[in-house]
């Protein structure tokens, strides 16, 4: 085959994918940051008269708030998977066991199942009447507020979102021979030097991309936050959803779904600059 | 320096698989290597005594004292691993002072032992540079001087040359050896490479199956195999199973299919489960041109010429005697005498001082 020929192919074999993409994802996006400059009207929905008007709105103290929760419940989340998966990433990737096919399947049960199920199953464990209210208060310690607040948004999005977490993080943890470890034991490291000095370094690849989807999934969030977070907790999608099928405001909506995907491509970008500048230094890039 | 002793070591598996009980002594400043097939468990008493692995039954001691309660990070023993095991994400530098590191040791010094321990493998100014951009031989030579750093009490070394390529082989082979008589520092060497342990040890341990078949020096263990085993693992080898017909105190007299040869080995007394071979090496057989040959007093067998192997270095010739066995020969190529051909006849000529008679032990197939 020749060079000019595999070129071709390589075209054809990306063609259709690119084409889904060009018109399910890059036209209607392409609409959204239109839209988000023309005007808004309570009986056409929007006219096609330019206007700064609906970003001018989002620099009222409110929608700066709900920003700031979502990048927040975002980093948190992240941050959490984090911490929780890399145990359970390691594991994973270093047992031996004929149950590892069982493992799996426990690991990514939360994506298979419904959101709106999964949080109902939160509601009757953490609800006022849920079954650790219900202990409490057989025990006389009175009722604790376990929901509609940021920390319950952050579990209900973290249960769902460790499997994006470790998936990676396994995969990464996978390349690290077992011989680094022992090699790092034999020259007196204990075991959490072992993690820290050998171990952690060596899994960043797959912190940096288990941190961009759960990030990126997390500071989307709807109904996770809709339903755990009550009134209290709003998110940029909540807003989102509110204006576009509540108060059919689409130029406003689509401001709004325009920050959000500015935030989430900036904190990714400064994210990845920062990574690829630490592993540079180890020598990893 | 140090010294290190292996007694009655034992791991178990399972019900069928156990390596040992396996005892071996590596003296102070010896370097001691053990020899075998894979599955001998020559690694695994290696990582006994590294702590990666906890032997089921017996005890390990350096210098007298047993290390088995100390945890591998501990142990103070220097591993070289098979595939180097350097740090991918650290320099040469950062690998060779983790372990200076570690132990908190003052910048200046940390610099000055690292770079001791670079020039002694000779990679003085790679400090800089990661492993993946290193040649196979010099990852292999910021491994020791990875171990060598921290002066350890001793070096454990698991067949650190089996990724690198023959030539390579042969001169960090000297390399590993002149560096170990310089230090002085107590080896283990794990190879299933025969050529290696020769060519390294003071001492050899030869295992098979979990235990060890003899311990000697390379001369002995060549020249004085105790078991067939040892004797067709190390060196080339004609094993002739055979019977004893006569035996005294200046040797035996021995059969072989329908050949009779004197031997001035007497062999094993007493019975022998397993049945006696007779050893008799290559290079130690002589071809005599014609049966009207003069020749020293000896066996002497009118034999046929059946394969002709051209070696370089080596002729290698296989030969059927008469009512006998069939020989591999080693001869030197390339000497004045014309070199035999196939189908053409000769006579062997065996000294009775080169064969000795091994016995076969009980529950072994012989060869």
């Amino acid at each position: 085959m020749t060079p000019g020929s595999r070129g071709l192919l390589g075209v054809v074999f990306v063609l259709p994918g690119l084409l889904v993409l060009i018109v399910a994802l890059l036209g209607p996006l392409a609409l959204i940051a239109g839209i988000s400059l023309m005007t808004y009207s309570p009986t056409k929905i929007w006219l096609p008269v330019f206007t700064g008007a609906n970003y001018a709105r989002l620099a009222d103290a409110y929608y700066l708030g709900v920003t700031w929760t979502t990048v927040k419940i975002g980093l948190v989340t992240t941050g959490v998977c984090a911490v929780l998966g890399w145990p359970v990433a390691y594991f994973l990737a270093r047992v031996r066991s004929r149950w590892l096919g069982l493992y799996m399947f426990l690991l990514v049960t939360p994506l298979m199942v419904s959101s709106v199920i999964r949080i109902f199953g939160w509601l009757v464990i953490l609800g006022r009447q849920g079954l650790v209210n219900a202990t409490l208060r057989g025990l006389g310690l009175g009722t604790v507020e376990l929901l509609g607040h940021a920390p319950a948004v952050v579990v209900g999005l973290v249960e769902l979102l460790l499997p994006f977490m470790v998936l990676p993080l396994m995969a990464a943890i996978e390349r690290v021979p077992e011989s680094l470890e022992e090699a790092a034991r034999n020259l007196g490291a204990t075991s959490w030097q072992v993690f820290r000095r050998v171990l952690l370094p060596l899994s960043v690849p797959g912190l940096v991309s288990g941190s961009l989807l759960v990030y990126s999934v997390a500071i989307s969030a709807l109904v996770t936050p809709a339903l755990m977070g009550g009134r209290k907790v709003r998110m940029l999608g909540n807003l989102v959803y509110d204006e576009v099928l509540t108060s059919m405001n689409w130029p406003f909506a689509s401001s709004l779904a325009v920050v959000l995907l500015c935030i989430t491509g900036a904190v990714m970008v400064g994210y990845l600059r920062t990574m690829q500048r630490l592993t540079a230094r180890g020598g990893m890039a | 320096m140090a010294s290190l002793e292996v007694r009655e070591l034992t791991r178990r598996y399972s019900d069928t698989v156990t390596v040992g009980p396996v005892s071996f002594v590596a003296r102070e400043r010896e370097f001691l290597s053990l020899l075998g097939p894979s599955g001998c468990g020559k690694t695994t008493s290696l990582r006994c005594i590294a702590g990666f692995e906890t032997p089921t039954s017996g005890d390990i001691l350096i210098d007298g004292r047993s290390i088995l309660h100390e945890p591998p990070h501990r142990r103070d023993v220097g591993l070289v691993f098979q595939n180097y095991a350097l740090f991918p994400h650290l320099s040469v530098f950062e690998n060779v002072a983790f372990g200076l590191r570690l132990r908190h040791r003052p910048r200046g010094e940390i610099e000055q032992r690292v770079e001791d321990a670079l020039r002694l493998v000779d990679l003085s100014g790679l400090g800089s540079r990661y492993p993946r951009q290193l040649s196979g031989g010099q990852q292999q030579r910021v491994a020791l001087a990875r171990c060598l750093a921290l002066e350890p009490r001793l070096l454990l070394l698991d067949e650190p040359l089996s990724n690198l390529d023959l030539k390579l082989r042969l001169t960090m082979r000297n390399e590993i050896r002149a560096l170990q008589r310089r230090l002085g520092k107590t080896t283990v060497y794990v190879t299933h490479d025969q050529g290696e342990a020769l060519a390294l040890s003071d001492c050899i341990a030869v295992m098979s199956r979990g235990r060890v078949e003899q311990i000697g020096t390379p001369r002995e263990i060549y020249e004085h195999p105790r078991t067939p085993f040892v004797a067709e693992f190390i060196g080339a080898s004609n094993l002739l199973p055979c019977v004893v017909e006569a035996r005294g105190p200046e040797g035996a007299r021995l059969r072989v299919d329908d050949v009779t040869l004197l031997s001035s080995d007497p062999g094993p007394s007493g019975p022998v489960a397993g049945g006696l071979v007779a050893l008799i090496r290559p290079e130690r057989i002589r071809l005599g041109a014609d049966e009207s040959s003069p020749a020293p007093t000896g066996n002497r067998l009118p034999a046929a010429v059946v394969g002709v192997t051209y070696l370089g270095e080596d002729l290698q010739l296989a030969v059927a005697v008469d009512g006998g066995p069939s020989l591999t020969i080693s001869q030197k190529a390339g000497g004045r005498d014309a070199e035999p051909v196939i189908g053409s006849r000769a006579v062997v000529i065996i000294a009775p001082e080169d064969i000795r008679i091994l016995a076969v032990p009980a529950g072994v197939p012989g060869s």
